[in-house]
């Protein structure tokens, strides 16, 4: 090819924000747009433009409802910084209803709500039990704090009564690469 | 000599009779002139704004201040693509309006505007110029509402024009209306009539490339991609993809047929297969002459060919689409577009006055800074020798110290031994 273009590369594939709404009467309002960076998981990530505004040069504002991974974020966001990059795939109207329906009901992973002490740690309750004369023999399982679980997991923490999914061992547990273990004793 | 005129002035009474019977003179067009509404598109220069507007002196003003503000207002464009009469500013009325499209004031642009231009560019012929406007949109920003595509097509209609009542439809599939039934049936009738002759869609040709290899630096380099939608280049698929698109959701023989023409066009085999399928459980009798347009290498022609088909007139079916339409919309259209007119010139008249307003007050805040600068120089020098003491205390203030720049550690010269012999390396050798 003669002409040969040098520069970084990107894994960016589609339009900028631009010249998708430039090409649409009245902007596209009420079209919904999707970044193809999202599309790699199985729930459908779109937004919804709401409205709006041109700066000078091809650069482009627009408000939108976003849905991320098949959740809704409550408030419109607005789209500034992020127009310039060449990642955005409008949706024909006929596909949308089709699109945005997407959604696998993956198995939601609900975390135990509660964990027993370190060993130490439990023989120092008991004693403290006995002196302060408690009838209890067994330690008082320890409720687990942990972090603010984000909008964009699919995690819970069991309430009373439900079984966990996943168990939080002492110790190694199963590794996520197995075949790195092969041959040594966990 | 009467005799010979006799037969002439009859014709032309008859002609005047058969005003509104479309379908014997073939030249005649879909649309009556009161749908074109001239009259009342006229009137709009009778506002006493666009009376008053000298179209050179506009031109000229708004390009000096495009000049020193790189600004441009969307109500001046708008004024000046309302109030041209002639083919003399055509070129300027393009001209601002990429400007416009191109600065921060595009939000702002009026439906008017678009309208205007369209309209003028086609009372002055200039057709090329109107479909590569449109062709462009993220440079030039017009858009079709269903009244001009309408006028649009029917004035191609009556000059033969299939190629350019094409590109008009393709248009309209672009943005996806396919709401109105006279625009629908219309866009039809050119694509179908355009398929049996293709010819003039522009080519752009490919920008020069030189021989040798030259690379030029770019910040990111763009992935190649293709939405198949606004990138669309081929005219088949073009036509194609209008003709499956307006299409898609009638279940009658005609549109079916047209729809498998359009896919066909558009290359999506597997689409196809399902509409064939589709065809042959609910057993549809396809039309012939739209079946026969697909071209002949085609890979699966032969299960096209193996959908039940019978003859019937398609341009006579398409006309009497496009008639029924007319007399359903007709009516219903002009009323909403003498509406718009008028809702228009109130819009622009608001516009104006805002834009007034907001120029009056910026203009009245520059103007109060002015005075209160020159108030201030004033003062100073009045009140000089009174604040003497103060003034001389406050140049010391005013005194700005730069940081010093550092150099760097100051080095001391080496001192070079002139009996220095460097001594002389072996390369070790080592036993592992």
């Amino acid at each position: 090819m003669p002409y040969k273009y040098i520069g970084r590369t990107t894994s960016f594939k589609g339009k900028t924000l631009w010249e998708i709404v430039g090409n649409l009467k009245n902007f596209g309002v009420g079209r919904i747009v999707v970044r193809s960076v999202f599309e790699r998981y199985p729930e459908p990530s779109y937004m919804k433009i709401l409205k709006v505004e041109t700066l000078p040069t091809p650069e482009v504002v627009s408000v939108d409802k976003k849905t991320f991974r098949g959740k809704p974020f409550p408030r419109p966001i607005v789209i500034e910084s992020s127009s310039y990059k060449t990642d955005y795939r409008l949706i024909p109207k006929v596909e949308e209803e089709k699109y945005c329906k997407r959604i696998e009901e993956k198995d939601v992973r609900i975390f135990p709500r509660t964990f027993e002490f370190p060993p130490i740690m439990k023989e120092l309750i008991l004693r403290e039990m006995k002196e302060k004369g408690e009838k209890l023999t067994e330690v008082p399982p320890l409720e687990i704090v942990y972090s603010k679980c984000s909008k964009k997991t699919k995690y819970r923490i069991a309430k009373d009564g439900e079984e966990p999914n996943v168990e939080i061992v002492m110790g190694f547990g199963t590794p996520v690469s197995p075949s790195l273990y092969e041959g040594i004793k966990l | 000599m009467f005799k010979v005129l006799n037969p002439f002035l009859k014709q032309c009474t008859l002609k005047k009779l058969n005003y509104n019977n479309y379908q014997k003179f073939n030249i005649r067009t879909f649309l009556s002139q009161a749908y074109y509404c001239h009259e009342i598109w006229e009137h709009r220069l009778n506002n006493p704004v666009l009376q008053k507007v000298n179209l050179e002196e506009l031109y000229y003003e708004l390009d000096q201040r495009y000049q020193k503000t790189q600004q441009i207002s969307a109500v001046d464009v708008d004024i000046f693509a309302n109030a041209i009469t002639n083919e003399s500013y055509v070129d300027e009325v393009l001209d601002l309006v990429h400007k416009l499209r191109l600065s921060a004031d595009t939000g702002n642009m009026l439906n008017s505007t678009s309208h205007a231009v369209i309209r003028a560019l086609t009372q002055c012929g200039k057709k090329e110029d109107l479909l590569n406007a449109l062709d462009d949109r993220l440079n030039y920003g017009l858009f079709l509402d269903f009244y001009t595509t309408n006028l649009l097509l029917d004035i191609y209609w009556k000059n033969k024009d299939f190629t350019s009542g094409a590109r008009v439809a393709s248009q309209l599939m672009l943005q996806e209306e396919f709401d109105h039934p006279l625009s629908n049936s219309l866009s039809l009738l050119h694509c179908y009539n355009y398929l049996f002759g293709p010819k003039d869609w522009p080519q752009y040709p490919k920008p020069e490339e030189p021989e040798e290899e030259v690379k030029i630096r770019v910040k990111y380099i763009r992935n190649p991609y293709d939405d198949d939608h606004f990138d669309l280049r081929d005219p088949n698929k073009i036509v194609g993809k209008t003709l499956a698109m307006f299409t898609n959701s009638k279940n009658d023989p005609l549109n079916k047929s047209l729809n498998i023409l359009g896919l066909v066009l558009y290359n999506k085999q597997n689409l196809v297969k399902e509409v064939i399928k589709e065809c042959t459980t609910k057993n549809l009798v396809l039309y012939k002459e739209i079946i026969d347009l697909i071209p002949e290498n085609y890979e699966s022609k032969e299960e096209v060919k193996s959908l039940n088909t019978k003859s019937a007139d398609i341009q006579n079916l398409l006309k009497t689409n496009v008639e029924n339409s007319v007399q359903e919309m007709s009516e219903g259209d002009i009323a909403k577009q003498c509406k718009t007119y008028s809702e228009w010139e109130a819009n622009r008249i608001n516009a104006l006055e805002e834009q007034r307003k907001r120029r009056l007050t910026a203009k009245r805040l520059a103007d109060v800074e002015d005075l209160k600068a020159a108030l201030k120089e004033k003062e100073t020098k009045l009140w000089f020798f009174d604040n003497e003491e103060q003034i001389e205390l406050d140049i010391e203030t005013k005194r700005v110290y730069y940081p010093k720049r550092w150099f760097g550690k100051m080095k001391t010269a080496k001192n070079i031994d002139e009996d220095y012999v460097p001594p002389e390396v072996h390369a070790k050798q080592t036993n592992i």
